[in-house]
């Protein structure tokens, strides 16, 4: 894991020099391709702005909207986009000064009305995690002066707004969901041009984007779900970038002439949820029983070939409790406790596994339900396209366990808001998680906080929620000629002329 | 001469595959005695070993290891169940179904005997595999629901074949004798006209064996057959897809599996609608 951990540093220090390198290059000498080509995995549920839900879906969001705050890809680190300064008025009360001069592709300005109007309805649509800001009221001072007021301090407030892709007014005012889910406008640097479900998604620069023109004209995102295909096209030259090279693959990658495989801890928390409010997984013993049983780090060595990272708390830093220790593979251990809690003949369980994902999801899920048999619990493998299995999960039909990745939020209020029932078949069950949480929303001092958080992810390996696998490294192949680095936030492909 | 010298090698063809068949069929019956190892066994430590005599492969697994380092040669003998009781189970639903159907509609003809052929012309105008896909995908997967969708939507071919023969054989003396001798409809078709159309049947029944066979390989490599641990030969094959290039081993034995037992069944039913066939009898 160690070796892992150097190569991730070791890309990062990469990563973050890339850009100033760049800016030593004389354009003469960069052959900047007018189109890239993107495979991923998956394609998008909606383009509605409010419905991103995937990985791969912000990835292509993150091109055609702004934020009011976003994450540098590099540094990870909240900087400004449409929001230039902001400022804690009072617990309740956050400022914030917008950018002036933003036009939406469209031609509609960029304003207090207009964030106001993509905040309420951000609000108003029961899945998004914005309604855990508990909004009271949005108010626009002047144009260009928006006041954000919670019913209840909200610490990471900034966090929350990271995946809020701000609207146009009148455009999403006045259009149908349907038309909303398919023709989105934003004012990122690249405008929608059109989308063939399954398919792709076609994306041109927007000549007035406010911190300049794309140098990269087209962007096209497609969907092949097959690995082996994708790699085939990175080789003959049809994708200029390939999302999910599965751990077997590498060497194809690296066989590849002009083209160069990277590897991107992404910080996605790989895990089986459970649904604990029926059947034998209400029991804290069996929930331990399953960490016990599972040879995560088998899976890890053999299936990943070391491309992930043990997983010891559900947090990524800076909250991590660096001195956690996760489960060791101990399936005695584990008939021993289901005994205890009464099963020690076991019981069925269903997984539920998307298909085509992540990296090698099926084979992982089916060599966890191995690992479940050798101790008695009947393990039943269910797997379903990726576009079935969100529509499962939105509706709250998700049961026994499943196979899903978080996203990383780098923030601890975020990344645990699943197990406070941000998505009711992930609740943790658990009284003390429950004070803490509801204390952890109200309290502001960040000392304070990340005491509390410390305190949550012991109680994580006490009485674990889930079944904790690993974070992943995204590996990636890419054309040389691409010289934009991958970072840590996904695929982030706009770079100015 | 010539003649006798070709059917006799037709024969060698079709004796050679009724051996593979029979084969096959052992393999299936006696699958947990002669498979060397658990088919389920996952052993992620030991995944991708070759074949044996490729270097690298080992003796322990002939046919080497999948991606989750269960035994190949295992899941290939185990594989021959799914796809024989599928390929016979699905036969055996369509046959009754579609005989049945076909003689009510050719014995009875008039009102009945359109609406059933129609209906039969509208299934036919229907892609079949875009037909499973839409059932599977209501249904779910599963083994059972395979065999009820091939089952149910596989009487047509035996419908339209025997509502003609029925028509045929409607008009005959010996019906109406039967007939002028008083006995019931049901009587003269299961006892008078039954036994004289059993001879397409066989040959029907038989070729879509094949059919059955090679559509359930198809679903189950389109991801809505069977589960995806259960050992199927085409749910091996859609894994070892994504291998071809760095272990061609995963797909090609499946894949060979399911071409010899395709081609094996083919041949026999050729073999047997010549045999039967009274015009081709010299």
């Amino acid at each position: 894991m160690r070796t892992n951990w150097r190569i991730s540093m070791v890309v990062l220090a990469v990563l973050s020099v890339l850009p100033f390198s760049y800016a030593f290059c004389s354009p003469a000498t960069t052959t900047v391709p007018e189109k890239v080509v993107i495979l991923q995995g998956i394609d998008i549920v909606s383009l509605d702005p409010v419905y991103f839900e995937s990985g791969p879906g912000h990835n292509i969001a993150r091109h055609i909207f702004n934020t009011l705050v976003r994450r540098n890809p590099y540094s990870l680190e909240i900087e400004s986009d449409l929001a230039t300064s902001w400022e804690l008025i009072d617990d309740l009360t956050w400022e914030f000064k917008l950018r002036k001069g933003v036009v939406f592709h469209n031609g509609e300005p960029f304003n207090a009305a207009a964030a106001k109007f993509t905040i309420e309805r951000a609000n108003a649509r029961p899945t998004w995690g914005m309604k855990q800001v508990a909004l009271d009221k949005v108010e626009t001072l002047d144009d260009y002066t928006l006041r954000v007021i919670t019913k209840a301090p909200r610490a990471n407030m900034l966090t929350f707004l990271l995946d809020l892709y701000l609207m146009p007014l009148d455009y999403y005012k006045t259009t149908s969901e349907d038309k909303m889910a398919t023709q989105p406008v934003g004012s990122g640097p690249y405008e929608f041009v059109e989308w063939v479900r399954d398919d792709h998604i076609t994306l041109k620069a927007f000549p007035e984007y406010w911190e300049g023109s794309p140098v990269v004209k087209t962007l096209v995102w497609r969907v092949v779900p097959e690995a082996s295909s994708r790699i085939a096209e990175l080789e003959t030259g049809a994708a200029d970038i390939i999302a999910d090279v599965p751990p077997d693959q590498i060497l194809q990658v690296e066989n590849i002439e002009n083209a160069t495989l990277m590897r991107v801890p992404s910080g996605y928390r790989m895990q089986m949820g459970m649904r604990h409010d029926e059947g034998p997984l209400q029991n804290t013993l069996v929930r331990q029983a399953i960490n016990y049983a599972v040879n995560v780090d088998s899976i890890i060595q053999y299936l990943m070939q070391g491309n992930a990272v043990r997983m010891t708390s559900v947090l990524n830093p800076p909250y991590l409790n660096p001195n956690l220790k996760a489960y060791p593979y101990d399936p005695d251990k584990a008939k021993e406790l289901l005994a205890e809690a009464g099963y020690p003949n076991g019981f069925k369980l269903v997984l539920e596994s998307p298909s085509g994902r992540y990296v090698k999801d099926v084979a992982t899920v089916q060599a966890i339900a191995s690992d479940l048999q050798k101790v008695g619990i009947d393990a039943e493998v269910k797997v379903f396209e990726w576009s079935v299995f969100i529509d499962m999960m939105l509706a709250n039909e998700l049961r026994d366990m499943w196979y899903l990745g978080m996203g990383p939020y780098y923030e601890g209020q975020l990344e645990l808001n699943n197990y406070a029932g941000a998505y009711p078949q992930f609740k943790w069950y658990n009284t003390e998680f429950e004070t803490l949480w509801d204390e952890l929303c109200t309290t502001m001092d960040d000392a304070e906080r990340t005491e509390i958080l410390y305190k949550i992810q012991d109680l994580f390996l006490a009485d674990p929620p889930a079944l904790m696998l690993w974070k992943g490294v995204n590996l990636y192949g890419v054309k040389a000629n691409v010289d934009w680095a991958i970072n840590k936030v996904g695929i982030y492909l706009y770079r100015s002329e | 001469m010539r003649r006798l010298l070709r059917t006799l090698s037709k024969t060698k063809a079709a004796l050679l595959s009724l051996v593979v068949l029979f084969f096959f069929c052992i393999m299936a019956i006696s699958a947990s005695a002669l498979a060397p190892r658990d088919p389920y066994q996952i052993a992620l430590e030991k995944r991708l070993i070759p074949p044996a005599w490729v270097s690298g492969g080992t003796s322990e697994h002939l046919l080497g290891t999948d991606s989750l380092g269960r035994d190949i040669l295992s899941r290939v003998v185990y594989g021959a169940r799914i796809s024989i009781v599928v390929g016979l189970s699905a036969v055996s639903i369509s046959s009754c179904l579609g005989v049945m159907l076909g003689m009510v509609a050719g014995y009875y003809g008039r009102g009945i005997d359109k609406v059933l052929m129609r209906l039969a012309d509208i299934q036919l105008a229907f892609p079949s595999i875009i037909l499973y896909i839409a059932v599977m995908a209501i249904l779910g997967s599963g083994l059972l629901h395979i065999i009820m969708v091939l089952g149910i939507t596989g009487w047509v071919a035996y419908g339209r074949l025997v509502r003609g023969q029925v028509i045929s054989y409607r008009e005959k003396e010996f019906v109406e004798a039967a007939r002028a001798m008083g006995a019931t409809n049901l009587r003269i078709m299961t006892h008078h006209i039954f036994p004289n159309i059993t001879a397409p049947i066989i040959i029907i029944a038989t070729t879509s064996v094949a059919g059955n066979i090679l559509a359930e390989a198809s679903l189950s490599f389109l991801g809505l057959g069977v589960p995806p641990s259960v050992p199927s030969w085409g749910s091996m094959l859609a894994e070892g897809r994504e291998y071809m290039r760095i272990a061609w081993w995963l797909p090609v034995f499946p894949g060979l599996a399911i071409m010899l037992v395709v081609l094996a069944i083919n041949i026999v039913g050729d073999w047997l609608r010549d045999y039967l066939d009274p015009r081709l009898k010299l």
